[in-house]
């Protein structure tokens, strides 16, 4: 099979992206995972794990 | 969500005789090194360092038990298998962010060439998230060559992302969420990833067979390497490597691992459970997930898939580092993925087992530290210990010497020393009966070429310690380390490079040593082994770099190289030479300027 494109001088200079070179459009849901448990707060400080893990925002 | 798998009984068996195993090891080494400083009375450092020892023993015992769980058995190559007709949709994925396209294309263009030899018909997607504009036009101009040259267009895709999110994690999420519903498997891979049509039918038989099997993991075997420290690694990886992913097979069960390339998924399976969130707070512990495949993997599991790792599966291969910067480069790089995951270790309905992962992962680099401890403990123990007192009773006539102790220090460093020699020589015995060692250059070669790996990564030991120590201590300080692009192929070190990289672990050994001499003579010759390779560490990291023949470390793809290689190798030469005569390419900033492809 014969490509459209070929590496000419001239194509070389004027390659961009074409719609075919991209993958079938075939979408599909992906939900985002949980993995972090939520924060609890006891006596208004912040419980385990983020007391040990605590983040410096 | 699905419950995960419960593991079988004979996982159970083999995790119980691992753990039980590590546990008797670890008591023994910590009964000997406390018989050994009790006898000048216990303080707090004897304490402190026989914990150390408990803790680093059973970690070197657990590696062990992973060997010895893999030995028994026959072939350790898988046979090959078709899938049932009609063949699913399979798209083998490669992302890829600033690597040299002729040598990542032509990979391609070999594997697309033996899939189809191979009977199979699998797309291939290039996931491009270079964010350089030159180096993006390179890889444009190599893919119009791929297609060129194999004629695959409308089979082999390229795509670049406007923005990097996620890295090579959210490019492959990125490639599913547009695309992952035109196919039923994905083969994943690495930049410098090869792999036989052949391997990838068997992969692809071997999820049509089970339905419930989420991720087939191979042992892709290192090639290409041609310094010491590279065919060092490149020997023991195919020697050792088949034996402790058998281990870990049977070990993990269904909760096996992911290694991020060189697998095959289901997509569906990998779709509905293995989307990463961005963690709470800035990195290191916080942003990206940076070793993702340990979490896509435990995710799988949790939600009722089998991951499963087959290290007999061959024609599965990709590069390793060719010295030792550039492992210790890459290694931070993990180092700091690992330790991240102390942030899932609670993380909501994970198997038990997914979770011993995780703290594996860790320990795997905090026990350099707890090794550094051990030794700087051993030092403070023996600056706090009493003078012997001679005439414990008054008035006595004869002395009372000190029990010498140096019998269990020596039985404690043998029996250390044990647990990381015998895993390889039994595997080394193993070889020679079944005669797997024929590729490996006969009973002999193969013989030599174990004990100088033992010797050599023993020598090496001491400065992979200090770079995993500063690793951990970087992370635990709170830098980031970034995710640093590959810098494959660089090979040979100048002694420059050596010295600047490798003075400050030559100056920590100088210290330490001098000051064990000054204050506790009698502990100076037991930190030599560490002391001596930290003080020469600008040489190792030099010299083994340096190119070595094939006097030693022989594996059977050098005597009998793999059709895919060669096809590469092929390949690879005239797009090389191709690309010689095309020196002026244009650039999006200037048009025209000097470009090599």
């Amino acid at each position: 099979m014969k490509p459209e494109l070929e590496l000419t001088s001239q194509s070389d200079l004027d390659i961009v992206e074409a719609a075919h070179w991209l993958p079938p459009q075939a979408p599909m849901e992906m939900p985002e995972q949980q993995l972090e448990r939520p924060r609890v707060r006891l006596g208004g400080r912040r419980f385990l794990p983020s007391l040990i893990f605590r983040q410096r925002v | 969500m699905r419950k995960p798998l419960a593991p079988d009984t004979r996982t159970v068996v083999v995790r119980s005789l691992a753990i039980t195993l590590s546990v008797v090891a670890a008591l023994s080494a910590t009964v000997l090194l406390a018989e050994a400083a009790i006898q000048d009375g216990l303080d707090a450092w004897d304490v402190v360092r026989s914990a150390l020892i408990f803790i680093t023993t059973a970690w070197l015992a657990w590696g062990a038990s992973l060997a010895f769980t893999g030995l028994p058995g026959r072939a350790l190559r898988a046979q090959d298998e078709a899938p049932r007709a009609p063949q699913p949709p399979t798209v083998v994925l490669v992302p890829i962010c600033n690597e040299d396209p002729v040598a990542t294309f032509a990979r391609i263009a070999a594997m697309d060439s033996s899939s189809r030899a191979a009977g199979i018909r699998a797309d291939f997607a290039i996931l491009s998230d270079t964010r350089d504009e030159a180096a993006a036009l390179k890889e444009r101009h190599a893919y119009v060559r791929l297609l060129e040259e194999t004629g695959g267009q409308g089979r082999i895709f390229y795509r670049r992302r406007s923005s990097n999110r996620g890295r090579k994690a959210g490019n492959i999420e990125e490639f599913i969420r547009t695309s992952g519903g035109a196919y039923e498997f994905a083969v994943i891979l690495d930049a410098d990833s090869l792999m036989e049509g052949a391997t990838i039918r068997t992969m692809i038989a071997r999820m049509q067979a089970d339905p419930r099997l989420g991720l087939l993991q191979t042992l892709p075997r290192v090639i290409g390497s041609r310094s010491l420290f590279g065919r060092a690694m490149q020997f023991a990886a195919a020697f050792h490597g088949p034996v402790f992913t058998r281990g870990l097979a049977r070990m993990q069960g269904h909760t096996g691992p992911f290694w991020g390339h060189n697998a095959i998924v289901r997509v569906r399976a990998f779709a509905e459970s293995c989307a990463l969130p961005e963690l709470t707070g800035r990195p290191p512990f916080g942003g990206h997930i940076l070793s993702h495949d340990y979490v896509e993997a435990a995710l799988l599991a949790r939600a009722g898939w089998s991951v499963r790792v087959d290290g007999a599966i061959e024609g599965s291969y990709e590069e390793g580092p060719d010295n030792l910067l550039a492992y210790a480069r890459r290694d931070r790089r993990w180092c700091q993925g690992n330790l991240q995951h102390m942030r899932l270790l609670t993380a909501p309905g994970l198997s038990a087992w997914s979770r011993f992962v995780f703290v594996q992962g860790i320990f795997a680099y905090l026990v350099s530290l707890l090794w550094g401890g051990f030794m700087l403990a051993s030092i403070a123990a023996t600056l706090n210990a009493p003078a012997p007192d001679y005439f414990p009773e008054p008035h006595a006539l004869f002395p009372v010497f000190p029990s010498d102790r140096s019998k269990e220090i020596t039985a404690l460093v043998f029996g250390i020393a044990g647990l990381l020699v015998l895993p390889k020589v039994a595997i080394w015995t193993g070889a020679a009966l079944s005669g797997r060692d024929r590729g490996f250059g006969g009973t002999l070669k193969a013989g030599l070429s174990v004990l100088t790996e033992i010797a050599l990564s023993s020598v090496i030991a001491p400065v992979m310690l200090m770079y995993q120590s500063r690793s951990v201590l970087q992370v635990l300080s709170g830098r980031d380390g970034g995710w640093p692009a590959n810098q494959r192929g660089e090979g040979r070190l100048r002694w420059r490079d050596g010295v600047q990289a490798g003075l400050w672990i030559s100056a920590v050994g100088a210290v330490t040593l001098l000051v064990a001499s000054s204050v506790a003579p009698d502990l100076a010759p037991w930190l030599l082994p560490v002391c001596l390779p930290m003080l020469a560490a600008p040489a190792l990291i030099t010299l083994t770099s340096r190119r070595l023949g094939r006097s030693l470390f022989d594996i059977p793809e050098e005597r009998d190289m793999p059709d895919i290689v060669r096809l590469y190798t092929v390949t690879h030469a005239s797009w090389q030479n191709g690309a010689q005569g095309k020196a002026r390419q244009a650039t999006p900033e200037t048009g025209v300027a000097d470009v090599a492809l």
